[in-house]
């Protein structure tokens, strides 16, 4: 991965903002209930270490989201009043409804703790669950439309095999999802104090489980038509460099579906080790970050090839 | 046949650039060559194309590709020089 892709790219505020909103999620994890502690038999001073260890490395994959954003809108800009234009702000502001949920997905477990022991814990819980998804539908509902606008461009219909193959890919999702959701209770609180479901299952149906269901069927189907974009336009240094960008989607898109079926499955995480469960919180940011790269990538050759000279 | 050319040029380029390929070739007559793309004559293919060529060297790495898209341009200009002379 080259070093340029590091290089701050965009207006200064975003970084100042992103780096605004990781104070409030770091003060809020190393101030959080020490019950948690207790339930990995380690002392205060300990946890706050291992705490730290994830918050600085979260910092940095949320500026390089943030970068690579900027990067992609970019490129938009550059392109936007040409016909492909439109397409590519959507996509631009998809991954910008993408980063908000990530954002909201680190900060409102901690927001809602504080509301632990308090009368206002049931709204914290609801919103702490279904903002998250909320965002998940506007980002991929963004993404999907510009990714129809890009189809367009290339004459070619999808063949029988890979439409056929792309629907049972997620059936396959759809039903693990919905198994996954059917063996979870909606009772049940976390050492915080802080119930998982502020409602009960037959609700969360409908609040929950089907917008997501909703949003990885246009997520997924953004991939696929930004991938079918990126090997039947014409020019294959364009088509290179939007490859990237597709590889760049498909790892955003699998680490939301990732990250929403184990939060689905939070009661189940109480049983995994220290260990295990740092390693799946590095995984999922790490997946996160690639896509990051990525998309920043793409977004680079592809802005290189409107501005060279 | 100053547009016939600039098109000429510009279809090339698409099999590379894909839809950026008329922007790519207009943005170099103008920086490059100071004119319109529809005031591209003969002579100023040359100067384009040793341009052109520098800059896709920048866009992509695979010699197959840059040689294959050297080799056509010199055959355009080769074209048109026969025609000039003719």
């Amino acid at each position: 991965m080259k070093m340029s892709l590091l290089r701050p790219n965009g207006p200064w505020y975003v970084y100042g903002l992103v780096m605004a909103v990781w104070t409030v999620y770091t003060l809020s994890v190393v101030m959080a209930h020490i019950s948690a502690s207790q339930s990995y038999q380690l002392d205060y001073v300990t946890l706050n270490i291992i705490r730290l260890t994830f918050a600085l490395p979260i910092l940095v994959i949320w500026l390089l989201a943030a970068q690579s954003i900027m990067r992609f809108a970019r490129y938009a800009r550059l392109v936007a009043k040409t016909p492909e234009g439109p397409a590519f702000s959507r996509i631009a502001q998809g991954l910008g409804w993408l980063f908000a949920y990530v954002l909201a997905l680190m900060i409102l477990p901690r927001l809602a703790a504080m509301f632990a022991h308090s009368a206002l814990v049931l709204p914290a819980v609801f919103v702490r669950n279904h903002l998250p998804v909320a965002l998940l539908v506007v980002a991929f509902s963004l993404l999907y439309l510009g990714s129809v606008r890009l189809i367009k461009r290339v004459p070619v219909e999808p063949s029988y095999h890979s439409t056929t193959l792309r629907w049972l890919a997620y059936c396959v999702f759809v039903v693990i999802f919905v198994t996954i959701f059917f063996g979870t209770k909606a009772d049940g609180t976390s050492p915080d104090g802080v119930p998982f479901f502020a409602v009960p299952h037959s609700v969360l149906l409908f609040t929950l489980i089907l917008p997501s269901i909703i949003a990885w069927g246009l997520g997924l189907t953004a991939v696929f038509f930004v991938y079918r974009y990126s090997r039947f336009a014409k020019g294959s240094v364009y088509r290179a460099a939007l490859r990237w960008l597709a590889a760049g989607l498909a790892a955003s898109i699998g680490f939301t579906i990732l990250v929403e079926l184990v939060l689905l499955n939070t009661p189940a995480l109480r049983g995994l080790g220290l260990a295990t469960l740092s390693l799946l919180i590095y995984l999922f940011v790490a997946i996160y970050a690639v896509g990051g790269l990525l998309v920043a990538r793409g977004a680079s050759k592809l802005a290189l090839i409107e501005e060279a000279l | 046949m100053s547009g016939q050319i600039f098109e000429a040029v510009v279809a090339i380029n698409e099999d590379y650039l894909g839809p950026a390929a008329r922007r790519f070739v207009a943005r170099h007559i103008l920086f490059h060559l100071a004119k319109q793309p529809d005031e591209l004559t003969h002579d100023d293919l040359p100067k384009l194309t040793e341009w052109t060529r520098v800059t896709m060297a920048l866009l992509t790495e695979d010699k197959d590709v840059l040689e294959a898209y050297a080799r056509r341009l010199q055959d355009l200009e080769e074209h048109y020089r026969g025609e000039r002379d003719r």
